[in-house]
């Protein structure tokens, strides 16, 4: 289910990602986006997504998306030059990295798991606890955390400025040298790239293909947005996330990670409250929930129809249910129809 | 020479004249009325000098030695007897051990009322808990303020300016090992200390108004278990020790003019 292509109804559908080119023409292919200018600026419209919102100086590029590509692959930014950001965010995994939680450099564990960078773009505010509000700044995020990179911002732009190689590039790019700005939103506009809209169920609910999904999966999708299970009320489509927070009632106790408490200080109401989590490409992306604590779909399908812990701020809408075998397998299907493996190509 | 003069007073009248009545009042030098405004640094631990990585002792013996105490000083203002305000530039400071003044820019002569400033940076610019505002990936100018600082001076996870960031280790026994740590991480917009003080002095133009900022490191850390309150990030467990902190830190701090090169308390 997971491999379903979709390719055959895609054909002469590019206006689903249309890269409006402003300054010079573009050539539009379906495998990849071919455009020929090197400066020319890339209009991602998805036409069921929302727009995606961003600075005029954010636009995205393809010469800065290459460069930022260059960096997310590189352990330049990485005290020991050990790891890069696609060490936790691999490719094939949509961007996260198969474990509960990320390890990074000398080993060091993380107390949270690697969560998806696609469609980052769309995203209000970043990390699970909303804490920071631009995929720019939360750039020093990973590069300076002790558990990840761990290297001070200000070095990671000296080591990129002493690279002769990056310094030629950033010029031409941005005609800046390297710089906090010009570092962040070349690794900021790479990962707006990073769109994933093509699955089978996009197929079936907005391009009228009933064929794209099985009978089975089509009853996931009831069964997903039906008031007895209620996923749909936070993991609204099409990005299947409202951006809230909301505790899901996987504790009582939630001192080991406080969640949007730890940035609001503020346990009374945000105690255990975390992002509503994307659900596309759901089935490359487990172990589950913030903590990596749910290795498979199924364990997370339980979770839900328990009910979950008595926490005080857990969200009204879990409340419990009553699912069959049959249903469980058809809402597993639904979610493994969130599986995308077109947009894995470059929009660039 | 005249002629030199002359059109120098020309352009004098020409600028002055270019003012706008509703415009707010500009810290740019103009012909010769205007005071250079510094502000000077006087760091210590109680009588000594203070200075990153020197071992210091506390009064109950303990050894200690700072290996960091950066802060953010932020909108430095002089107000005159009649409430105006002449905004100093830059607006921003990142103030560390190893900086003995900063120059502040011009007002215009006068009598320089108040000085006035905050530890810390202000909740329009400082981007606390996802909120839009300043963030450093903003700054192309490697040596702006706010830009990424070496210490690391902004929590990203938190998105918000460290107002003060001070580390440094203890020898409960002084016997040069050193077996503790601590770290003060302060900041969130609650932390952020607005400070006044009084010079009352006339200055006339062409002269210099020093301003005295001394910090006394071993105040800082008096009254302060260094047992058990060595570590906070300014959140949720370690918030009250975290305004502790910042109060030590303001109790420490004091503001005074420099007249001759001596200070006026």
């Amino acid at each position: 289910m997971a491999t379903k292509t979709t390719n055959r109804n895609w054909k002469g559908r590019l206006a689903l990602v249309s890269l409006s080119l402003f300054i010079f023409s573009s050539c539009i292919k379906e495998e990849k986006v071919v455009v020929n200018s090197s400066n020319a600026v890339i209009s991602l419209t998805i036409p069921h997504f929302p727009s995606m919102e961003m600075e005029s100086d954010k636009l995205i590029t393809r010469e800065r998306a290459e460069l930022g590509e260059d960096l997310f692959f590189d352990p330049i930014l990485s005290r020991n030059f050990d790891i890069s950001c696609s060490s936790c965010h691999l490719t094939n995994l949509a961007f996260t990295d198969g474990l509960k939680v990320s390890v990074g450099t000398e080993g060091r564990m993380h107390n949270r798991n690697s969560p998806t960078l696609f469609n980052v773009g769309w995203h209000p505010y970043f990390f699970m606890d909303g804490g920071n509000p631009s995929l720019e700044s939360q750039v020093i995020g990973p590069i300076e955390e002790h558990r990840e990179m761990d290297l001070p911002f200000t070095e990671a732009i000296a080591r990129v400025a002493a690279d002769a190689n990056y310094n030629e590039k950033f010029q031409r790019v941005f005609d800046l040298p390297v710089s906090a700005y010009t570092l962040s939103l070349a690794l900021a506009t790479y990962e707006r790239t990073l769109v994933s809209y093509r699955s089978a169920f996009d197929e079936y609910y907005y391009y009228g293909d009933t064929l794209a999904l099985t009978n089975q999966e089509k009853r996931g999708l009831a069964l997903f947005k039906s008031e007895a299970l209620s996923c749909v009320s936070c993991h609204q489509f099409p990005l299947t996330t409202d951006f809230s927070f909301q505790n899901n009632g996987l504790y009582e106790d939630y001192t080991a990670d406080p969640g949007r408490a730890r940035v609001t200080n503020n346990l009374a109401e945000h105690e255990g409250k975390f992002k509503v989590a994307m659900l596309r490409n759901i089935a490359l992306t487990g172990p589950y929930m913030h903590d990596g604590s749910l290795s498979t779909l199924s364990e997370v399908i339980d979770h839900y129809a328990s009910g979950g812990s008595q926490h005080p701020l857990k969200s009204d809408l879990i409340k419990g249910f009553t699912i069959s075998a049959d249903d469980k397998a058809a809402l597993i299907a639904f979610l493994e129809s969130l599986t995308d493996t077109v947009s894995y190509k470059k929009v660039y | 020479m005249k002629t030199k003069i002359l059109g120098l007073l020309a352009l004098a009248i020409i600028s002055t004249s270019a003012c706008k009545d509703d415009e707010p009042v500009s810290n740019t030098p103009i012909a010769n009325t205007t005071v250079q405004v510094n502000l000077n640094y006087d760091f210590n631990f109680g009588t000594e000098d203070f200075s990153l990585n020197t071992e210091y002792t506390l009064d109950n013996g303990y050894k200690v030695r700072y290996s960091l105490a950066t802060f953010y000083l932020s909108k430095p203002v002089i107000m005159d007897d009649a409430g105006g305000m002449t905004a100093l530039s830059p607006e921003y400071l990142i103030v560390r051990p190893d900086v003995t003044m900063s120059d502040l820019g011009f007002m215009q002569e006068g009598h320089a009322h108040m000085f006035n400033f905050s530890v810390g940076v202000d909740s329009a610019s400082n981007t606390e808990n996802g909120s839009t505002g300043v963030q450093p990936t903003d700054f192309s100018d490697p040596t702006h303020p706010l830009g990424p600082q070496p210490e690391g001076m902004y929590w990203t996870w938190a998105s918000g300016y460290i107002f003060v960031k001070i580390e440094g280790e203890v020898d409960y026994e002084g016997d040069g090992t050193y077996d503790q740590v601590f770290k003060y991480h302060l900041g969130t917009n609650e932390f952020r200390k607005d400070r006044s003080a009084m010079l009352h002095t006339d200055v006339k133009g062409g002269e210099t108004l020093n301003v005295v900022l001394a910090v006394d490191y071993k105040e800082f850390l008096n009254g302060v278990d260094l047992n058990t309150e060595i570590l906070t990030m300014s959140m949720n467990d370690g918030r009250a020790l975290g305004f502790k902190m910042m109060d030590q830190f303001d109790k420490a701090l004091t503001i005074s003019k420099m007249d001759d090169g001596h200070k006026n308390n």
